[in-house]
């Protein structure tokens, strides 16, 4: 079974964390467990530029983030969702959940 | 000059009803991990899907085989995955596996799940009905079919305009 590598680095005040792969409900730990390291007490976002594939299961791993962060004031943002990453969040119908911004260089300082 | 006719070709019975072109495809996918491979690649391989189409069954086929999986109803035979494309009724995506009584139990209650919005659970710190939602959000149409000896996922999708085709 293709995993999932998800790579975290710093940039500035943020930490991004690059996922390459298929999210499901088989490979979705290793994402949960390195956000869980970070959502809610960095600024953080999440590169999605090289997700194959994503089931609820990932979904539910960002909102859980997003939610994270909100409540402790944090910063989170959703970065290049390759086409089916995108189409995932929208089908969720809730994608303004999901803020998002096209590349890693749009960060706000 | 001799006046021979060229060979006429016979037309077939969808020339002759004036029936649009049909292009379908299907897939056994083994049971267990690899399941998700199979089906992507499956899916990005059928050249009569553009790359939004294709997107778009990947993301509600994922989530279909995601829930087979983790409620256990895929048995030894596998998954039979079957795609239509029909240019005038659209694409239909189907799914068939050997029957299993949680799917039974599953469409009994299917009904009353229409409409219903995802909620999310603290104490289990997981979502609930959140696939269905996305399924039903992309699918212009989502039906469960339970049977003694197979059960039946189908998805109906609207056809894309044909620009050309694209990697999701």
């Amino acid at each position: 079974m293709t995993g999932i590598s998800v790579e975290a680095m710093e940039r500035g005040a943020w930490t991004v964390l690059s996922v390459h792969g298929p999210i499901n409900s088989y490979t979705f730990n290793e994402l949960q467990e390195k956000t869980m390291l970070h959502a809610g007490r960095v600024d953080m976002a999440v590169d999605l530029s090289g997700v194959s594939s994503m089931t609820s299961a990932g979904i539910g791993v960002l909102l859980a983030a997003i939610e994270d962060a909100e409540t402790a004031g944090k910063r989170f943002f959703v970065i290049a969702p390759s086409e089916v990453s995108r189409l995932a969040i929208e089908s969720t119908g809730f994608a303004d959940r999901f803020p998002t911004l096209p590349s890693i260089k749009e960060l706000p300082v | 000059m001799p006046l021979i006719a060229p060979p006429s070709r016979r037309r077939t019975p969808q020339e002759s009803l004036g029936a649009a072109p049909r292009a379908r495809s299907r897939i056994r996918l083994s049971p267990g991990g690899t399941i998700f491979d199979e089906y992507d690649g499956f899916i990005r391989s059928l050249g009569f899907l553009n790359g939004r189409e294709a997107a778009k069954l990947i993301v509600a086929g994922d989530e279909v085989l995601d829930n087979l999986m983790t409620h256990g109803e895929i048995s030894a035979a596998g998954v039979c995955v079957l795609v239509t494309r029909r240019e005038r009724s659209g694409l239909t995506l189907g799914f068939f596996v050997d029957s299993h009584r949680e799917f039974a139990e599953f469409t009994r209650h299917a009904d009353e799940r229409d409409g219903a919005r995802p909620r999310f659970d603290q104490r289990e710190r997981r979502w609930h009905g959140l696939g269905l939602t996305m399924c039903r959000n992309i699918a212009s149409s989502v039906s469960y079919r339970s049977g003694e000896l197979v059960d039946r996922v189908f998805l109906s999708f609207d056809v894309e305009p044909r620009p050309a085709r694209s990697a999701p």
